[in-house]
């Protein structure tokens, strides 16, 4: 797996259903071992050891999985893409940068036949915040996309950046998709 | 299908709306403030009225809650009145203290309007944008000239800065800072000098040798 690779299926990773079930089971399952053991042995000596061990087993588990399993969330990732009807470029290559910043995405949109109203086109992309770039009628720049969580402290990360280009295929692309057949849509970081 | 583009459009055209309106607010809150604007704040900012409403707004709820559950014993109303009226009143300070500012304006114009003799540049002076410097009283007599000492023992009154250039005063040099530059700079001490000399200085003057105009300026 390339570097850009491994960013990407980290991402994609979280945003999957492995994903969340292994990072609720961080949570769940050393708190659920900690208390069916206070029931049934009444023994904290017994329990402290188990949660920690349980804890950091799980968080390993995670980690392992996150590893493990990139390659076959990115293919899921991938396939779903495909099924989606219309080629779909610059995906991972938005989500993979190595060092993600705050910034904008650029989507641009090519129909197979005739495409719809620009103004119709400018209020449906309107409804995940994407505005109509300047000179162009089919591309669209997204609000800014946040690259953290908080301000200092936290870690940069694309996982915003995926969420919105989730959105937007979701809530946007597809319903246009059924009307107005796409070609292909093209997802870029705006250069500053 | 087209009905839910329909839904799509309209929630598109809210959303780019709001977009919108987000930006004109925007770039009214980053355009420069006017220069009635500016001269407002400065009065409301050293009045004592706003100080007293802020101060009632935002600690009256408070205080109100203290008294009901020390003094009442009203606990559950107490804590009504506290957690729901404090943001209410600091709502409320954050709301009215333009609308009082722009009213304390038009006291302060009438106010000089109506001083016994006309007085120029009040107002320019405070709208101006604040920048460090020195403040100009020029005065013309309607008929007799006091003499230096007479208007030196006046200013003696007024501060230990100020001093006489003919037929001026001379304020000390403004310096917005504290330390640091302020961030905030702001007319105030301009404003506070104007109404020192008009009370300690002008006003006294007026009564034994009568002012045809004053005048304050930037040199």
């Amino acid at each position: 797996m390339r570097p850009e690779e491994r960013r990407a299926a980290d991402v994609v990773f979280d945003q999957h259903p492995w994903g969340y079930a292994l990072l609720f089971g961080a949570v769940l399952c050393p708190v659920a071992a900690a208390a069916g053991a206070m029931l049934l042995v009444h023994d904290l000596d017994a329990t402290v050891p188990l949660f920690w061990g349980v804890g950091f087993g799980v968080l390993g588990l995670y980690f392992a999985g996150r590893w493990g399993l990139g390659a076959r969330v990115l293919a899921d990732e991938r396939a779903w893409l495909a099924s989606l009807g219309f080629e779909v470029n610059g995906w991972f290559d938005v989500i993979g940068v190595e060092v993600p910043r705050d910034g904008k995405l650029r989507v641009t949109l090519e129909f197979r036949g005739t495409p719809p109203d620009a103004i119709e086109l400018e209020s449906w992309l309107g409804a995940v915040g994407a505005e109509r770039a300047s000179g162009s009628s089919w591309s669209f720049i997204s609000p800014r996309i946040r690259a953290r969580a908080g301000t200092r402290g936290s870690s940069f990360t694309t996982r915003y950046y995926l969420a919105w280009q989730k959105r937007l295929v979701k809530r946007v692309l597809i319903p246009i998709h059924a009307k107005y057949p796409l070609a292909r849509v093209q997802v870029s970081a705006v250069r500053r | 299908m087209t009905d839910e583009l329909d839904a799509l459009a309209r929630q598109g055209r809210r959303r780019l709306e709001k977009l919108e309106s987000a930006r004109r607010a925007k770039r009214a809150a980053a355009a420069p403030p006017s220069r009635d604007d500016r001269a407002a704040n400065v009065i409301a900012g050293g009045s004592l009225l706003t100080f007293a409403g802020v101060l009632a707004l935002s600690a009256g709820p408070a205080l109100v809650a203290v008294y009901l559950g020390w003094a009442e014993g009203q606990i559950g109303l107490a804590w009504a009145v506290g957690v729901l009226g404090t943001p209410l009143g600091v709502f409320l300070c954050v709301k009215l203290r333009p609308l009082l500012a722009v009213y304390l304006l038009a006291r302060e114009r009438a106010w000089v309007a109506a001083l016994p003799f006309p007085v120029h540049g009040w107002f320019e002076v405070i709208s101006a944008e604040p920048v460090p410097g020195r403040l100009h009283a020029t005065l013309e007599f309607a008929g007799l000239r006091p003499d230096d000492a007479t208007l030196e023992r006046l200013i003696e009154k007024l501060d230990d800065v100020t001093s006489l250039r003919g037929h001026a005063l001379v304020s000390p040099e403004f310096e917005f800072s504290y330390g640091v530059d302020d961030p905030t700079p702001s007319n105030d001490p301009y404003l506070s000098w104007q109404r020192a000399v008009l009370e300690s200085v002008l006003l006294p003057l007026h009564r034994e040798f009568p002012l045809a105009s004053a005048r304050f300026h930037k040199p």
